[in-house]
């Protein structure tokens, strides 16, 4: 078992313990009151569905858990956690692409949901109106992506994660990565510029 | 960078890295771009905020299930009570012709007063009559049929 204070920095390796291999995942526990919170998230803004994600989650650290021995330390646990919450979704989404269509907003993150947690320490109202409108349009956006392109923005600008680790996580090459994002950011960029021609005009 | 406008790739990597945002030159001339990436990355910092804070509280509603979920108990002992009051009803208004019978009592004393009253009438008859009835002459009554009696006699002697 690794112990719980080696986890606290996220980045672990596989070690050797009198020639047993020991992987982070040995002790799931730890790993998963660490990464649960991003891997719903993930599961949630993906699957707009929260049991559908909550459900996926739990299987994703029963996988994880189930496959620690392929577990070999070549990227981070969030990387590898994240590589079978993406096999996991795809398979959900392949199984119960009607229901999950159908589904869609049912217990999806909102636009209305983000402008509440919108922080906002020492804005003017004003500003705060402003801050939540533009909330509200980048979000109306960002759901408008196509899927592949929605996933990498999210996990680029909400998880921040690197290139060469969304590429793994994507199972696809670092270019076809780039062109989803630089696809996605421009889409953001010319709604905003749109937008505030619009607002010039008034 | 030149004196253009950042492309997507370059606004990537400024979004990305806050580093490369001192760094450059282009932002520091060109206030366009400048006010483009202090913008959106304002915006995309809020937007990480908000959608952590808000998965946080689905999170929460997922793992533990809604508070209209947990008071059952209350919800449950309200109807049981309605539903004994419902049937209690209508058990004590079925019970009210007790009432009924106490109201039918005058009538038999009705009928027993009628009786009295006819008893009392016969007897007052009975002392009022100076002859009993036993010892009274016949009356009209019997005639016709010695009568008609006598006729048929005489026919047949003829």
């Amino acid at each position: 078992m690794m112990p719980q204070q080696s986890l606290q920095s996220g980045e672990l390796t596989v070690t050797e313990n009198g020639g047993e291999r020991v992987t982070p995942f040995d002790d799931i526990a730890a790993v998963h009151a660490l990464y649960e919170d991003r891997i719903f998230r993930f599961l949630l803004l993906s699957v707009r569905d929260r049991d559908a994600a909550l459900s996926l989650t739990q299987d994703t650290f029963l996988n994880a858990w189930r496959t620690r021995a392929s577990f070999r330390g070549e990227c981070s646990l969030a990387t590898w956690l994240m590589y079978i919450a993406v096999n996991l979704l795809r398979s959900h989404t392949r199984t119960e692409s009607f229901r999950f269509w159908k589904r869609v907003g049912a217990t999806a993150v909102s636009a209305e949901d983000l402008k509440l947690q919108l922080p906002h320490p020492e804005r003017s109202a004003e500003a705060k109106l402003i801050a939540q409108s533009e909330l509200e349009q980048i979000w109306q956006r960002v759901e408008a992506l196509s899927r592949p392109q929605r996933t990498i923005f999210l996990l680029r600008f909400i998880e921040e994660q690197e290139l060469a680790e969304i590429a793994k996580v994507m199972h696809m090459p670092i270019p076809t990565v780039k062109s989803h994002l630089y696809r996605a950011l421009d889409h953001i960029r010319a709604s905003r510029s749109t937008g505030s021609k619009k607002k010039g005009k008034r | 960078m030149n004196n253009e406008h950042f492309t997507v790739e370059e606004m990537e990597a400024l979004l990305s890295n806050p580093e490369m945002r001192e760094r450059s030159q282009h932002l520091r001339v060109c206030g366009q771009c400048s006010e483009e990436v202090e913008s959106l990355s304002a915006v995309m910092g809020d937007l990480r905020a908000a959608v952590v804070a808000s998965t946080e509280v689905h999170r929460r509603l997922a793992v533990m299930p809604e508070p209209a979920h947990r008071m059952p108990l209350a919800l449950w002992s309200a109807i049981a009570t309605a539903a004994l009051l419902c049937a209690a009803a209508p058990i004590a208004l079925h019970h009210k012709p007790v009432h009924v019978a106490v109201v039918q009592a005058p009538v038999q004393q009705t009928q027993a007063s009628v009786s009295d009253d006819q008893l009392m009438s016969d007897v007052q008859e009975d002392l009022s009559s100076s002859v009993p009835q036993g010892l009274l002459p016949l009356t009209a009554k019997d005639a016709p049929t010695g009568a008609t009696g006598a006729i048929s006699s005489s026919k047949e002697n003829e």
